[in-house]
This record gives structure tokens, sequence and C-alpha cells, in this order.
């Protein structure tokens, strides 16, 4: 993988306050999910990564380049920040054209650009109205369109679906999933789980300014073997299914669900039990209804990886 | 499926008893306060804004010592406590700093709110306009008669001290509370007057700088041009200084009546307390 | 894709000149000065009814427009429009939408400058204008007269330019500028003024005088302990404190990190 944005032993603060530190960190292209709790970190990394701040120790570079101060990167970079910001007196048009125009684009070419930013993320029919009249969804639609305008190689978003509604937030990630295949670097950040995991498996864990894994969430779910996991199996025999898993060794724990149709396996390994659990099936011809593994998720992984 | 039961909807009864305090305003005060003293360059302008007395210190306490002959071309203006507690109270360098430190301490208490939309927490809350108000304006009058109440209060206990007699003219001391009052009182409904206009902080601390500079200026070409002190009417320092004459009963600095200052003010803060009213119950209804 | 090189400067530069004669805060300082104008045509109808003596409105052309305009009006204005370059952006969260672009942040600078210094200029030469219009309604067949409004206005745009130039990067440098530019304009250059000899010199407004004709009668509000420089000096210092100034103002920007407070 050619990284495209490369970080070495990046760290930054802010007077007493620690914004990210010792990030060693290198990103290519798709998308990558950078997750973490408010506070954590992201924004001041994007932040850096998108040449609004300087790094106080360490480095960050972008297609080879530092970024801050490196204005001609920014034909090949577009970033969406956090903040619900834009220049109200203008209308939605007024701003995307302006981008567009200090994209290098000319008046005709800036307009269709700008049409087309505008129509991606539905903003088209409300184009002359001033940005002071946007809710706050399309405020944060328009500032999305900001940053795709000028169709860059790499995009920074910066809590993208934040205000969104739900219809918009499934054609967004659509249109965030669609960059990534088009062999782009997306880097998106959140807090909010379920988004990063609708849009991508690749994720940085980054929390009080470090990063605490990084890679496929369920690789790195399996790597975790200090915490069991958990498996979750719905089928009409539990008590019988129970009973033969019991005496394994790499079976911690059994729990019964109020239901009765269901039990909760702890295992600390999690490849031998599907391995059994497979041939426990096929001999004993239980009916199972479902099988789920109730924290191979983001959310798990994370409270586990950050000790809550 | 389980069915979902719908939850009642009505209000509950609530047998608790509702409080009215006087203070609810206390709370925004505080924390103005508190925030104020918190900001860049606030010490330097405290500073600066103390100065005045510090300098007046040493001269109460030349003017009790006849000994210190050598002083006495300095204190000569300072010959009658009505006179030093005036000249004290009108000199130009602290009214320049009032007005700073209105600005300073003032200028942003509405503007900001409006800015960030703050309405809708206040009066989501057992606030009412008065309260808001009251807590906005208590905070600049702190810091007003901090540097002029305060002071002058301390330069009349420092003067009994150096004179070594307790003996004061109740009327000297009713001036000493009264002008600060007054001009504080002025000073701090013309700043959130002009706070309320824009959520532009930086927009409303010059405007308020222009109208002390430009009133100041304005009369003074109008009174070269048309031979009148009348034009000092217009002037935001020379009201405040006619003020200090008509209540410590000094010759006024400017040849109209001094009570006529003193009603201009008046007036001027009662009709900004009450353009505040107006326009704090338009914010409230869009809150 | 057309990717012509555009001017990022004049684009930045319409963008914002555009759009800052639509903001409500021009609209107030229109009005502000035309309070000059007004004062001068009612000192002028006064005259003209007797009321006043027959050289007043000259007079009141002198004082209005001295002292009005170059040690209240310019200044102010030349605080709050270059002040206000960067830290507005600051304020509204907006700086990153000019940071993200492929422009230099010296082109954002200089483009949002010449708005700024357009737009105050403007404000303040039509005010001067009108005045002079009205005080000299009698004499505009004069060479003299046009002669003397070339002087007012040529030392306005350089007094406008000098301040404006210092109070950007002022403004580039720090969020609190405006005490700051208050303090320097009504403090310091207020009380310097009026010290003899070459500490004068430290100051702005002393150039500016120098460049004015000088007042009749004593006791001019501008004048007073004036000890003019020779005219050339000060239009060659004011320029040049003015790029000086201007230079601070991109130097600072282009190294300068703004982070972005999370309070409104």
């Amino acid at each position: 993988m050619t990284a495209v944005l490369k970080a070495e032993k990046l760290s930054k603060w802010y007077g007493n306050i620690l914004g990210i530190s010792d990030i060693n960190l290198e990103i290519g292209s798709g998308i990558t999910g950078l997750l973490g709790p408010n506070g954590a970190g992201k924004s001041t990394f994007l932040k850096i990564a998108a040449g609004q701040l300087k790094p106080k120790i360490g480095s960050l570079t972008v297609f080879g380049a530092a970024v801050f101060g490196n204005h001609r990167l920014f034909r090949r970079i577009g970033f969406c920040p956090e903040h619900d910001s834009a220049y109200m007196e203008m209308s939605g048009w007024q701003f995307i054209l302006l981008l567009a125009r200090l994209h290098g684009f000319d008046r005709n070419e800036a307009g269709a650009m700008s049409e087309k930013a505008l129509a991606t993320v539905g903003l088209l029919e409300s184009k002359d109205r001033e940005i002071k009249g946007y809710s706050f969804g399309m405020r944060q639609r328009l500032r999305l369109a900001s940053s795709i305008l000028h169709e860059p190689e790499m995009l920074m978003l910066d809590e993208p679906l934040r205000g969104v509604d739900p219809l918009w937030r499934i054609k967004i990630m659509k249109l965030i999933k669609d960059y990534g295949k088009q062999g782009r670097t997306v880097i998106i950040s959140s807090h909010i789980l379920p988004e990063i995991e609708a849009m991508t498996s690749e994720i940085v864990l980054i929390h009080q300014g470090k990063i605490f894994s990084k890679g496929d969430i369920h690789r790195i779910r399996g790597l975790i073997d200090s915490h069991p996991h958990q498996v979750s199996i719905r089928c009409l025999q539990p008590r019988q299914l129970a009973q033969k898993l019991i005496d394994s060794d790499f079976v911690l724990s059994v729990d019964f669900d109020k239901d009765g149709h269901s039990l909760t396996v702890k295992t600390n390994q999690r490849d031998l039990f599907f391995t059994v659990l497979i041939g426990l099936i096929a001999e004993s011809g239980l009916e199972i209804e479902e099988i789920t593994s109730p924290d191979d998720n983001l959310q798990a992984v994370f409270d586990y990886l950050i000790g809550k | 499926m389980k069915q979902m039961d719908i939850r009642e909807k009505g209000y509950r009864h609530w047998e608790g008893e509702l409080k009215f305090s006087h203070f609810n305003w206390l709370p925004i005060t505080l924390n103005g306060v508190k925030t104020v003293f918190r900001k860049k360059y606030a010490k330097l302008i405290f500073s600066l804004s103390a100065s005045t007395f510090f300098v007046f210190l040493a001269a109460v306490y030349v003017s009790t010592k006849p000994e210190l002959k050598i002083f006495s071309e300095l204190v000569r203006l300072l010959k009658s406590d009505a006179e030093l507690f005036k000249t004290f109270y009108a000199n130009g360098f602290l009214i320049f700093m009032l007005v700073i430190l209105s600005i300073f301490s003032g200028a942003d208490l509405i503007s900001a709110d409006l800015k960030s939309k703050a309405f809708p927490l206040y009066f989501a809350r057992p606030l009412s306009r008065g309260d808001y108000l009251t807590g906005k304006f208590a905070i600049v009058l702190f810091y007003l008669l901090s540097f002029t109440l305060l002071p002058g209060i301390l330069l009349l206990l420092f003067k009994m001290i150096f004179s070594g007699s307790l003996a004061f003219s109740p009327l000297l001391l009713l001036g000493i509370l009264v002008f600060p009052l007054i001009a504080c009182v002025f000073l701090a409904s013309l700043t959130l007057g002009f706070s309320i206009l824009s959520p532009n902080t930086k927009f409303i601390q010059i405007a308020i700088f222009l109208v002390y500079m430009f009133s100041n200026n304005l009369a003074q070409i109008l009174r070269a041009i048309f031979k009148s002190d009348y034009f000092f009417l217009v002037s935001l320092p020379g009201n405040i200084q006619q003020l200090g004459s008509f209540i410590f009963g000094t010759k006024p600095a400017f040849n109209f009546p001094a009570w006529l200052s003193a009603l201009l003010l008046t007036a001027i803060s009662a009709l900004a307390i009450c353009w505040l009213s107006w326009r704090i119950k338009k914010a409230e209804a869009r809150a | 894709m057309n990717m012509q090189t555009q001017n990022p400067t004049r684009i930045i530069f319409a963008s914002f000149f555009k759009s800052g004669f639509k903001a409500k805060r021009t609209r107030v300082f229109i009005l502000l000065s035309l309070i000059p104008v007004v004062l001068m045509l009612a000192a002028r109808v006064m005259e003209t009814a007797g009321s006043l003596a027959a050289d007043a409105s000259a007079d009141f052309f002198a004082k209005v427009m001295l002292v009005l305009y170059f040690q209240l009006l310019i200044p102010v204005l030349a605080l709050f429009f270059g002040s206000t370059i960067v830290n507005e952006e600051l304020d509204n969260k907006t700086l990153v939408y000019l940071t993200t672009v492929p422009v230099s942040r010296r082109a954002v600078l200089l483009g949002k400058y010449l708005a700024a210094f357009l737009q105050a200029t403007l404000l303040v030469g039509a005010g001067f204008l009108l005045c002079f219009l009205a005080a000299a309604l009698t004499r505009l067949g004069e060479a003299a007269a046009w002669e003397e409004l070339a002087v007012f206005l040529g030392t306005a745009l350089l007094a406008m330019f000098c301040y404006s130039a210092l109070f950007t990067a002022a403004g580039a440098f720090m969020k609190k500028s405006v005490l700051i530019g208050l303090f320097f304009v009504f403090g310091w250059e207020s009380v310097v003024q009026y010290f003899p000899g070459i500490t004068q010199k430290f100051t702005i407004i002393h150039w500016i005088k120098s460049l004015l004709p000088v007042l009749p009668g004593e006791g001019g509000f501008l004048i007073f302990q004036l000890q003019p420089s020779p005219a050339m000096e000060s239009v060659l210092i004011l320029l040049g404190a003015g790029c000086v100034f201007l230079f601070l103002a991109v130097f600072i920007f282009e190294r300068k990190e703004y982070i972005l407070s999370d309070n409104a």
C-alpha cells in the first residue's frame, strides 16, 4: 500500500492540553474511519492533515509533502470541517462558486462544477437562498459540497453526517463509499460507531490523543485475546447445546437469555469454538435459528480497548 | 409482536412550593464578573483605571499636610473637598478609562448571546427579562463602581485618617455616592444598549468608542463655530464633567446649567433601559 | 477540466468587496460618514442666511475635515475594517474555507485587504467630497480649491492606507486588536503628538498632519505643538510604513496557525 498520508511521531498540544501524542500512522487509498469519543484528538489530527494546524513534534505529510503553508496541495485535497460555519450573507451558489473559482476553474467550468456539487448534496433548488436561511443539515451538506467540489484525490471529512436527516445520511454514505471504490483516499472522523461501520471496516481507534489500534475491525477484535468473545446462539434446545459446550476448556461461561430460547457463550478461542460448534450441530442435529456475535462490533472493540 | 403500552400523556401534579427569588439575576452576574476578570488584558485595564485613585491618594495626603508647602501649587485646585472629589470623578483620564472599562466588560454581554443564539437557554428557565437585564447590568456596574464609588469612599476614609479628623460633610458623602451611581448607570445602560444592536462585538466596541470620541469632538467644533457652551450637551465626557459640578456644587466646566447634564444623562439611561427591555422582549418572543 | 490561471487576489477582492457593502455595519458607517456632510451643509446654510460670519463655513470645513476625519473617522474605520480582515474569519470560523483552497495565504490576505481598504476609502472619500463641495461652492471655479481637495483626498488615502495596514497586521497577530488599536489611536497618538521634538514622529498622525495645510488662527485642534516634517518625507514615511505593516500582516498570516475556539 502506498501511503497517501503519513504521520511520524506526530504530537500537538494547546498550552497544557494534549491534542494528540506520538502518532505514527500511514493511510492509503480507500476509506479509513477515524473513531474516538469527543475530545479524543480526531479533529486535531484532521486539522493538521488539512494544514490548519502545525505539528508541535513530528511530521505529517500528504502526497509526500508537508501540508501547512503548501496551498498547491489543496488541488488534490478536500476538507469538510466540523464547525457549523459559512459566509451567512452569501447564497449557497455564491459560496460554492467562490470556492470553485479559487480552485482555479474558469467561470464556465466553475459554474458547472458548482452545479454538480450542489446537485450531489441536494442543494441545487435552494442554491439562491442565503446560507443563513439554511437548516443545520443543509449547511452540513453545503460544507460537504465545498469539499468534493473539485473532485479531490483525498477527502477528509470531520463528522460529515452530523445533523443530516436519515435519508441524506444514506445518500452521503453511498457517496463516500463510491469515492472509496474509485481508489481515492477518504478519511472520515466520527464518534458514532454505526456510521463508521456502515462505510468501512478499516478503522483507526483514537482516544486521549493516542492511537489504540488500527486495521480491519474484525481483525482487531480477533486480536483482543485478553477479552473473551461473546457468541449468542438462538435455538430450540438451548439447554442441550449448553450441556455439550460447558465442559470445553475454551468455553468460559454460558448464560441463558430471559426468553429461554437463546444462550450466550463466552469463549477465549473464537475460531476453535466455531469449529467445534459446527461439528456439534452436524452431529446432534440441533436446530439453530441464529448465531450472532454481540461484541464483534466497533462499540465492543472500543470499550474493550479503552478499558471501560 | 408484543403490544407496546401507550403511556398516559398528562401533567403530573406537583406538590412542591414555587419559590420566587429576588436574586434570580445573581448567577448571571457572578458568572459574568468572573468571565470578565479572566479576560486577556483585564489586569492591565484595571491597573490603568486604578491609577487615578493612587495619584489622588497622594494628593489627598499632601493636602492634609500643611508642612508640605512646596506642593501647595500642585494641590491649589484641591483646596476644597468638593473640588477634590469633583476633579477625581470628572477628570478626563478616568472618564476615558470608564468608557474603556464599559467596552471591555459590557460590549459583548448581549452581543455574544445574540451571536451564540443563547436566548432560548436563558428564557427556557424561570428567568424574567428584568432578571436577565439586571444580571447583565450588574456585571458592568460592578466594574465601573469598583473604580469610582469604591475609590471615592476610600479617598474619603484616607483623608479622614491622614487629617486625623472624622469630620466630613454629609453632602460630600452623598455626592461621593450619587455621582458614581448616575455616571455608571448611564455608561452601563449605554453600553448594553449598543450591545444588543449586533452580534458583532468588534463593531459594538468601536461604535461605543466612536460615540464617546465623536460626541466630544463634535461639541468642540460646534462650540468653536457658534461660540456657545451649550453644544457640550452633545458631549458624553462633557456631560459627565458637568454632572460632577452639579453634584459637588463646584464651578461648572461649561457655561450652561449643570442640572441639564444630570437630567440628560438620567433621561438617556432611562431611554436605553426601555430600549433594552423592548429588544429583549422581541428576542424572548423569537426564542 | 479547464483550470486556467485566475488571479485569486482579484477573485477574493471582488467577492468580499461586494459582500462587504451588503453588511449592516457598512450601512451604519455610511450614515456616520454623512454626519460631517450634514453639519457642513447646515453651516453653509446658516452662513448664507447670515447667522454665521462670512468665513465660518471655511473654518468649519477645516475643523470638520481635519478633526472628524483625520483624528476620528479614518483611524476608526481603518481599525474596524483592518482588524476584522482576519478576526472576522476566526470569529465566524470561516478561515478554513480560504485556507483549504490552492490559493496562497498572501493572496487571501491581500484580496481581503484591498476589499476592506477600498470600502473604507470610498466611505471617507464620498463624505470628503460632499463636504468640500458644500464648503467651496462659490470657489469651484478656482484651481486652488481643487488643489486643496486633492491634498486632502491624497492625505486621507495615505492615512487610510497606513492605518489600515497597521491594524491588519495587528488583527493578524492577535484577536483583541480592537482595544489595542483604540489605545494606540486615542491613547498613544493623542498624548505623544503633544510632546515636542522627535517623539511626535513616533505616531502616524504626525506625518498626516505634516501634509495638511496649516490652519489659520492659534490653538487649532491638530496643530498644537506640531512641528511638521517636510511633505515629501511625510509621504514616503506613510507609504513606507504602510508597506511595512502590510508586509508584516502577510508575514504573520502566512506563518501563524489560528486555533479556532469552540466557544461561539
